[in-house]
């Protein structure tokens, strides 16, 4: 039930970061929608693993996994974000073009 | 070689990481698992500690399970409003300075990976214990952000 709960969550979190992308015009919304899946549904697919298979090696293995994710996953989004700003790209509100 | 000696906490730290992902007690997996753990000890040489000590102060694992806790906590939280933005499409995102009150690089560099792990806000460049944030709300108030995030995550810290 947990483990349905958060699967179902996380495919949720993937459809709106989609939607998002396609819905925003800016590169900076966009960007921000795309981290969102990078982030928070690997975090939620992590943890239904790791919820499914209970207390064994494998989930300490997906916990670690986990970990690894959440150190570096910031890095490679913070890393374009940081380019497109010091390149000079304007940010513009939502919808004005 | 002397460095890593002196300095054999991080290696047993990543050998373990290793021997935990990989599972495999072969010879050639240990080999490989030592080599690439001295690789990284070295490159890590001035940036993770040098001849001596870790350039980092350590911080209490008590801290830590309860930084991650409060952050998962926190990433669900604003996912839930991020998704509302999606759906209403009337955030304005705007870059907001926030000046942080700890000078630790190893806070700094927490607090900054947590603002880009949290739906809605991203850390675009870091000077000293300026923070350059990018933030994605229904109003630019660049106060509302900095407090937030002080509240948020550096509070924890101090």
């Amino acid at each position: 039930m947990i483990v349905s709960g958060l699967l179902i969550l996380s495919w949720i979190y993937i459809l709106f970061g989609i939607v998002g992308i396609f819905r925003f015009s800016n590169m900076y919304s966009r960007l921000l929608t795309s981290s969102k899946i990078d982030t928070v549904a690997s975090i939620t697919i992590l943890l239904a693993l790791i919820f499914y298979n209970g207390f064994s090696v494998f989930s300490l293995r997906l916990f670690l996994i986990l970990i690894f994710v959440i150190i570096t996953c910031p890095i490679s989004n913070h890393v374009i974000a940081r380019s497109a700003y010091l390149n000079g790209i304007i940010i513009e509100k939502e919808g004005k073009k | 070689m002397v460095y890593i000696k002196k300095n054999y906490k991080l290696f047993i730290v990543l050998f373990i990481f290793w021997m935990l992902l990989t599972l495999s007690f072969n010879y050639l997996n240990l080999a490989a698992g030592i080599i690439i753990c001295i690789a990284v000890t070295k490159l890590s040489y001035g940036i993770v500690y040098t001849h001596h000590s870790f350039v980092f102060k350590s911080i209490k694992i008590s801290t830590i399970i309860k930084y991650f806790i409060k952050l998962i906590f926190e990433i669900y939280k604003s996912s839930f409003s991020y998704m509302l933005c999606i759906i209403k499409k009337d955030c304005i995102p705007c870059i907001a300075e926030v000046d942080l009150t700890i000078s630790d690089p190893l806070f700094i560099t927490i607090i900054s990976n947590s603002i880009t792990l949290t739906p809605g806000t991203m850390t675009i460049d870091v000077n000293d214990n300026k923070l350059t944030v990018l933030s994605l709300k229904n109003c630019c108030d660049y106060e509302l952000i900095s407090a937030e995030i002080k509240n948020k995550f550096e509070n924890f810290f101090i």
